[in-house]
């Protein structure tokens, strides 16, 4: 009798060793990213042509610029000398002009090192994630002052370097799969550097659910696509746009500021008519798709995937429902081969070329 | 053994006191329609970005406005208002918040001190009578059931909320500003007052595009010499867009009084909206996040319907609470929050 005490005592002390070992959560890591707002002269139909109908592009509106832009965008550099930019690998190439995908897991670190190589003053502004007043990255009359501003407005060639934690609170909720998604983007303006380009995705993975890059186990793939209604107008490139002959060979002088919507650009990944290039997955993978949009008047969009069909919220769809600044998450597992249709289902947003491609391979 | 017997009485009568749920109760409200002068912008500067207010837009009349509005009083006579505690303040010009639990009435004791015909009538429970337009000066007293039909589901959270409004014309709730939240309780779940047991604080937000240019007010707005003082006329090209105030309970450019809440408290957001053709916000936090039909999330949809989140603060600060519709912010709907250690 004494003997199986003993022994049950063992088999309990090794089981639960065994159990902890496996159970226990993977270490807290920091994870650092080195990010840039570099000028770039963004084209939203590169191939100069509707992919979707193979025909040419829609001829310009009456007080459209054309179809490139200057913008500033998120682009990730391989350490602090932003000398380097680290390269995104081609299957990444349909994530177009959003930032760096950022990874972390409940518990985690994340460090934003951040150099404003652009002309205005721009900022980085994590949602979600946990910040103090010196990382928030947004000016307004928040009560403190001195180092506390210091992230608020990052001047031309400045660097600044956020860090956030990522607590429970960051992370998936009791109703959500085993990672959450969140934007993060220049706040220093708000609505004139949204509509600039400054735009990314932070993916939060719960505890104990993530690969070491910070991504889901439970998931093969991860897509992103953001909807956005860009109103160059409202871009803080609207004057430099405008005077400058490579963007404005025809020299329309738009009113600017919600005035016309003939330079509101319809956009996925900021590519329209199909011109985004087409992400690939394989039957029978678990494909997770975060889904973003921005903030402008007409951001209310209707995601429709032809072919296959996905779970939000547990439920069966093929739509999603997007408002202004959403952040929503839907899972996949296509059982259909092919080139697919992705696109909103507003009927002037998908005239207005907010329509890309996906590929499902055997 | 006897003592045993009584001790095991004393337990089950227990038992039964704290199990039976409360009584159904008869909640009365002595609720007016008033007309006042609601200013969006009392602080007269921009209280976000620290600067003075933008300059008025062209046509528009400037930033105080008649309104008809609901406030409570203490009782039938109508004489005094109900004060409304300073923590309070920041629910300007939206409705006294009334609490019911699954299986309360609510006798709503309604005065309609305007020069309007309005009524008022809620989501959710069934009235009696059935709300019909009070004449001006008139009073009306209503009953309203609030049977399990109105409460949560078993999918919601302890509470939900309702909007009650002036139903007999749309343009006096979106642009008159007649509404007010209904929040129902599980039975059950509620505390003698009618709130959730299980949240130490609700927080109740209006996110409306006042469409000053639709108020049944209009004409006497723009005949107020005060109200109207650049002589502004309705047939201005731009008067419709100059006199639309996306805001937040009724506060422009953050001159809400900023509600403060308490790091590690359990939160309840109540979000209301109208129902015009410019509403259709999200509401947004800087600073936190909260919990909303299941998911994280720090900024949630809010399109002609109410929405309940819940948030446990743990980052104490001043925060933003703005709409993240751009041409919102850019006319002001943005507040802030004060979450204190």
């Amino acid at each position: 009798m004494l003997r199986l005490t003993w022994a049950a005592a063992f088999a309990a002390i090794v089981g639960s060793t065994v159990f902890l070992t496996c159970a226990s959560p993977s270490q807290a890591r920091t994870r650092t990213y080195y990010i840039a707002a570099d000028e770039v002269v963004w084209n939203y139909a590169p191939s100069g042509e509707d992919l979707i109908a193979q025909k040419p592009l829609p001829p310009l509106a009456p007080m459209q610029l054309g179809w490139s832009f200057h913008k500033a965008i998120y682009r990730e550099y391989v350490d602090g000398t932003f000398r380097t930019l680290k390269p995104r690998s081609p299957e990444d190439a349909y994530l177009g002009l959003l930032g760096p995908v950022i990874h972390a897991e409940v518990g985690d670190t994340v460090v934003v090192v951040f150099r404003n190589n652009a002309r205005f003053p721009l900022t980085v502004h994590a949602h979600g994630l946990f910040y103090t007043k010196s990382s928030e990255g947004a000016p307004y009359q928040d009560g403190v002052s001195g180092w506390n501003k210091n992230g608020d407005s990052v001047p031309q060639g400045q660097t600044f370097t956020y860090t956030w934690q990522v607590p429970e609170r960051a992370g998936p909720a009791a109703g959500d799969g085993s990672s959450v998604v969140w934007m993060y983007h220049s706040h220093q303006d708000e609505v004139g550097d949204v509509n600039t380009g400054p735009i990314g995705p932070i993916v939060v993975t719960a505890k104990g659910m993530a690969k070491p890059d910070g991504s889901p186990k439970d998931v093969d793939r991860e897509i992103f696509a953001m909807f956005a209604q860009f109103d160059e107008s409202s871009s803080r490139y609207f004057q430099a746009n405008i005077s400058d002959p490579h963007i404005n060979p025809r020299h329309v002088k738009p009113p600017g500021n919600f005035a016309t919507s003939d330079d509101d650009m319809w956009t996925i990944n900021g590519y329209s008519f199909g011109n985004m290039p087409v992400p690939s997955m394989r039957i029978g993978e678990r494909v997770r798709w975060y889904l973003l949009s921005t903030m402008s008047d007409f951001d209310f969009h209707a995601p429709h995937w032809h072919g296959n069909t996905v779970v939000v919220n547990g439920m069966r769809t093929d739509m999603a429902q997007l408002g202004p600044m959403a952040m929503t998450v839907a899972d996949m597992t296509p059982d259909n081969a092919g080139t697919w249709l992705f696109h909103c289902h507003v009927n002037i947003h998908l005239a207005g070329g907010m329509v890309a491609r996906y590929r499902v391979q055997p | 053994m006897k003592k045993l017997i009584a001790l095991a009485v004393v337990f089950v009568a227990g038992m039964l006191f704290f199990v039976a749920p409360a009584a159904a109760r008869d909640r009365v409200h002595y609720i007016a329609a008033d007309d006042v002068l609601w200013n969006y912008a009392p602080q007269n500067r921009n209280i976000i970005s620290g600067k003075p207010l933008r300059a008025l837009r062209s046509a528009q009349l400037g930033w105080v406005y008649h309104k008809a509005i609901y406030r409570e009083y203490t009782d039938g006579s109508f004489t005094q208002l109900l004060p409304v505690p300073i923590s309070d303040r920041y629910l300007g010009l939206t409705g006294p918040t009334i609490h019911a639990e699954v299986g309360d009435t609510i006798v709503i004791v309604f005065r309609n001190n305007t020069n309007l015909s309005v009524d008022i009538a809620p989501g959710g429970a069934v009235s009696t009578p059935k709300p019909t337009a009070v004449k001006p000066g008139a009073t009306r007293t209503y009953r309203w059931s609030v049977t399990a039909a109105d409460g949560p589901t078993a999918m919601d959270t302890s509470s939900i909320v309702w909007a009650y409004i002036s139903d007999v014309q749309q343009a006096t709730v979106d642009s008159a500003a007649l509404i007010g939240p209904l929040i129902v309780t599980r039975r059950g779940d509620a505390r003698a007052d009618g709130s959730p047991v299980d949240v130490d604080q609700e927080i109740v937000t209006l996110f409306s595009s006042q469409l000053e240019d639709q108020s049944p007010l209009v004409t006497q707005n723009l005949q107020d010499r005060v109200v109207n003082a650049r002589g502004i006329s309705s047939h201005a090209k731009t008067f419709t867009g100059d006199n639309a105030f996306p805001s937040i309970n009724g506060y422009v450019y953050g001159n809400m009084p900023m509600p403060a809440i308490h790091a590690r408290a359990r939160v309840r957001w109540y979000l209301l909206t109208t129902m015009n053709g410019f509403d259709g916000h999200t509401p947004t936090w800087s600073g936190e996040t909260v919990v909303f039909q299941g998911n994280r999330a720090d900024a949630v949809p809010l399109v002609f319907h109410q929405d309940v989140v819940d948030m446990i603060p743990d980052n104490p600060g001043v925060w933003l609470l703005m709409c993240s519709k751009d041409d919102h912010a850019s006319l002001g709907m943005e507040a802030r929050y004060q979450v204190l250690p």
